[in-house]
């Protein structure tokens, strides 16, 4: 009977509620790059770097489908994002920590290190299932104050984007590539005066041009996967780029006296560099479609609609109408990314589009993650027969209806130190989630029982492991416990309660933990486990368990399908839209909405409206709770990410390197530790009003006299070693005077602090000898010339210099 | 005449990483990048060809703040069959160790693209070979068919 009701609540879809949207749902995840994440958008929040905005062109197209749709939208994109973290972690830098432990700590594997550092918080997330962090303990070393220091480093990663995509997905969108073919060196080398250079520039575009061939065919590689993930009644929109520079004619001058003058049609490269990119990407869709299944879908409206919103590379100009940043504001990540107009067009653009055709998921609740968590003690060999000769039936019985179903499981026992069996554990990963219903089978035959000792068992690493998977955003989760004996609160070495388990569910939007109980696990606290995580408690005997655990599947996927949508970030005072107009009724019309913003567990506005309005007036960092209760008196919960602070960014104050000013990216160009933002010496090099890093690359003048050949009036014998500096970017050159005796003249240009280049010329400033190494490498020339004056010519790179630190200059006479 | 320029990626990081107030030390090439440096498809010769340009770049940050990866790539001018030239290239990548999960493709642009990936000492690294037909993907100054060899740190 229990697997009967599991296939009717697979296959009851009643969406739709008295105030909601009425039409089927729609599962929309947004992955790629800033082009997709939000930069230029303003809103942020997420993982650090990430610039992921409430307000991208993703969530302003989607607002004109929510009226109709239930829509949940998972925003994976990540700034600086490149094809390969589509599918691969994504290492965002790592950090030292120390922290102070008892003496008796000598090992760097001591078990009381991990829990510790655990309980530093020094690398939570808020975000779990999307940021993780690889903890590496590195030394234990005694210190001065008696005790042992340990030192560790947290990895900080991002997950596969494409682990929030599956088979209930409806819709997936992106655009990637640029970074890819290194579109920020590109605009740096370009258009960033200060750091522009003809050849440099040239050379970037070159290569992207090259590249893209390669880069199309890694798209079509990922396309072709990505449809193996989703259904194929699925889309997919690839979004194009906007053209970069809005002249077509401009080109990009040295402005150097010959033969060091040169110039560069960047404005038609650059433009030809998108239409290059347009015709890879198109293709790359069009092969993928003629093999079927998911459709793909280009969107290459993007550079017509934009046209004339372009930047303005030209130093002399903006561009007034720009739908794109120039060089805007401080936060570097914006420049030449859409602005607030641009996300708005974007979205205009692919509003034209409708839903794109999309269908929905064939069951509402087609997405489901199950983790089953065994304890495997001695005692339980009944329970585990039932559910070893069950298991079949029972993982058939949901993948049958939708292959959107995923699998673990975990068991648990108790620590050898405590049982006396060294076998024993306090929890092992037996199989990670799995869509395979033979795996999963596999696994669960593949149980073998334990000792365990004393009755309390360590239930809660048991849940912790489960907890610690990749669970997908937006689907139903259930963590199914099979157990006997109560969990060991608070748990010896992990310090684990009820209350840790509560927290770290809610966290993942929440995972309901279902005990299935076949003797006599359950106490008070594991009772508010279950309670505060939408679980349910199923007492049975050993051999019932299989369809208890059937039960409680059947249970929660007759639940309404409850969507908190934010995350809701921003400074003290914002008032955040609620909106939980993503939810829908399963089993009735959803009636009623609550909403808990503080983490106290108390819901603080309640209502038969999907949305409310909530201002924080004082600093919060935790989760926002929306319980909704459908006709039928079920409840569904969703929780999402919320945080308030003075400054509105996530970065914790302590560690901000501006505490007052939004700068989720801490730019911080000089390097002092003050972000940018709030630095009145940040350093920028800037030239009037709007363009920070912009110098007027036409304004060249001769700030220390010798920037000029006919300025030299000193001509100094052989053997000599003279010190100088650059002093800005528009002091394009300095000359030296040298009175050679004849003979072979050797000159070094060493001490370099910037790219500087080296030249032996006549007085009229013609090369007779020219050195060019790379970047801050010394420089070398020889020559065999006749007696007479030379100039030495010292030749910063467009844009370098370093007025703090002189360079030297020898010459000398060889042999 | 085609011209060559190397290593010049790796200055503009270090430029870039010093200007960004970054500690890394561009004018020595990362172990990553070494790593690469010293697989056998980094020193791969075709035959007929001339060595038009070489860009290494060692991981790290664009001024703009946008992470780059480890990478070392060489474009050549064919002289000959750019086809033999490139089965050549990817024949030798075999015999070097490098698994090439799908079998080479012609591209948008109609050329032909093989992508093969290899697990060295410092992780897992990408070979990209590219036969560039179409003279719009290929630089300015080199004429068509040429071949460009990637290895980068995935």
């Amino acid at each position: 009977l229990a697997l009967a009701l599991v296939c009717a609540a697979l296959a009851a879809v009643i969406p739709g509620d008295a105030e909601g949207a009425v039409g089927q749902p729609l599962r929309v995840v947004l992955l790629g790059d800033s082009y997709s994440a939000g930069n230029g958008a303003d809103n942020y929040w997420g993982p650090e770097g990430c610039y992921r905005s409430t307000e991208n062109w993703a969530e302003q197209y989607l607002d004109t489908i929510r009226p109709s749709r239930p829509v949940t939208f998972v925003n994976r994109a990540c700034s600086g994002g490149v094809l390969d973290d589509f599918t691969q972690p994504n290492e965002m830098g790592d950090d030292l920590h120390s922290l102070l432990m008892p003496a008796d700590v000598t090992s760097t594997s001591d078990p009381r290190i991990m829990p510790a550092i655990e309980s530093a918080g020094a690398c939570d997330t808020s975000y779990p299932g999307d940021e993780a962090y690889d903890i590496d303990v590195i030394a234990a070393t005694p210190n001065t104050f008696g005790g042992t220091t340990v030192t560790y480093s947290c990895t900080r990663y991002l997950e596969p984007q494409w682990d929030a995509v599956g088979e209930d997905t409806d819709l997936v969108m992106f655009s990637i590539g640029g970074n890819d073919v290194e579109f920020s060196s590109i605009i740096e080398n370009c258009f960033a005066v200060v750091l522009r250079d003809v050849g440099t520039c040239r050379e970037k575009i070159e290569s992207a041009q090259e590249e893209i061939v390669e880069v199309g065919t890694r798209t079509e590689s990922f396309l072709r996967a990505l449809k193996l993930r989703m259904r194929p009644d699925a889309k997919i929109v690839l979004k194009s780029y906007p053209y970069l520079e809005k002249n077509p004619d401009y080109t990009l001058s040295n402005l150097l006296p010959w033969p060091f003058d040169d110039s560069y049609a960047v404005g038609s490269e650059i433009r030809q560099l998108g239409d290059l990119g347009d015709q890879a990407q198109q293709a790359a869709v069009d092969a993928v479609n003629a093999e079927g299944g998911a459709q793909a879908i280009f969107v290459d409206e993007i550079k017509p609609h934009f046209a004339g919103h372009e930047p303005d590379g030209r130093v002399c100009c903006e561009n007034e109408d720009r739908w794109i940043n120039e060089f805007d504001g401080f936060t570097r990540m914006e420049w030449y990314h859409y602005n607030g107009t641009g996300h708005t067009e974007v979205a205009r653009v692919l509003a034209g589009y409708g839903d794109f055709g999309t269908s929905s998921s064939p069951t509402s609740n087609a997405g489901v993650d199950i983790a089953f968590v065994i304890d495997t003690t001695g005692s339980m060999g009944s329970a585990i027969n039932s559910v070893k000769a069950a298991a079949t039936q029972l993982v058939n019985t949901v993948t049958a209806q939708t292959s959107a179903a995923r699998f673990a499981l975990v068991d648990y026992r108790d620590f050898p130190v405590r049982t006396g069996t060294p076998t024993d554990y306090p929890a092992k990963l037996d199989q990670d989630f799995t869509s395979d219903a033979a795996t999963i089978n596999g696994a669960i035959q593949s149980l073998v029982l334990g000792n365990g000792g004393d009755l309390p068992e360590t239930m809660y690493s048991g849940l912790a492991t489960a907890f610690d998977l990749t669970w997908r955003p937006g689907v139903k989760k259930m963590a199914i416990v099979l157990a006997d004996a109560p969990p060991l609160s608070p748990e010896p070495f992990t310090g684990l309660t009820g209350l840790d388990i509560v927290l770290r569910s809610l966290a993942i939007d929440p995972v309901e933990v279902h005990v299935v109980d076949v003797r006599s696990a359950m106490t008070s606290e594991l009772t508010e486990v279950v309670e505060r995580t939408n679980g349910g408690v199923y007492r049975t005997t050993p051999s019932q368990a299989a369809t208890q655990i059937a039960a409680a599947i059947d249970v929660s996927l007759q639940r309404p399908y409850a969507w908190a949508g934010g995350p809701y970030v921003g400074a003290v005072g914002k008032t955040h839209t609620l909106d939980g107009r993503g939810s829908y009724g399963i089993a009735g019309e959803i009636v009623s909405y609550e909403w808990d913003v503080d983490s106290d567990g108390i819901y603080d506005y309640s209502g038969a409206s999907p949305t409310a309005t909530h201002t924080y007036t004082a600093p919060f960092d935790g989760l926002v709770t929306l319980r909704v209760t459908d006709s039928t008196g079920r409840v569904g919960l969703s929780t999402t990410v919320g945080h308030a602070s003075v400054d509105g960014d996530e970065i914790p104050a302590a560690e901000d390197n501006c505490p007052a000013a939004t700068n989720p990216g801490q730019e911080d160009w000089d390097g002092d530790g003050v972000g940018d933002v709030c630095d009145e010496t940040h350093g920028l090099p800037h030239v009037g009003e709007g363009k920070p890093g912009v110098v007027d690359n036409g304004d060249v003048r001769d700030p220390d006299g010798d920037s000029t050949p006919g300025s030299v009036t000193t001509f100094r014998e052989p053997h000599f070693n003279v010190a100088s500096t650059i002093e800005s970017a528009e002091d394009r050159a300095d000359y030296l005077g040298v009175q050679h005796p004849g003979g072979r003249l050797q000159v070094q240009l060493v001490g370099l602090h910037a790219d500087y280049d080296l030249a032996l010329t006549d007085l009229a400033g013609n090369v007779l000898e020219r050195s060019a190494e790379d970047g801050k490498r010394s420089e070398k020339v020889r020559a065999t010339l006749a007696a007479g004056r030379y100039l030495i010519a010292v030749l910063p790179k467009e844009g370098e210099f370093d007025a703090k630190h002189e360079y030297h200059v020898n010459a000398n006479v060889l042999g | 005449m085609p011209r060559t320029t190397i290593a010049v990626a790796v200055a503009a990081v270090a430029v870039a990483a010093a200007a960004a107030g970054c500690l890394h030390d561009g004018d020595e090439p990362s172990a990553k990048l070494q790593a690469l440096e010293a697989d056998p498809m980094a020193t791969y010769e075709p035959p007929d060809a001339e060595l038009v340009d070489t860009e290494s770049q060692s991981e790290g940050e664009t001024t703009l703040g946008k992470p780059q990866g480890a990478r070392y790539t060489r474009l050549f001018a064919l002289q000959g069959d750019g086809e033999q030239a490139f089965d050549d290239a990817v024949a030798a990548a075999r015999s070097a160790g490098w698994t090439f999960e799908e079998e080479p493709s012609t591209d948008a642009f109609g050329g032909t693209v093989g992508l093969a990936t290899r697990t060295l000492s410092t992780g897992t690294a990408r070979l990209s070979i590219s036969l560039l037909v179409d003279e719009q993907v290929v630089r300015e100054g080199v004429d068509p068919p040429a071949l460009r060899i990637s290895l980068e740190h995935v």
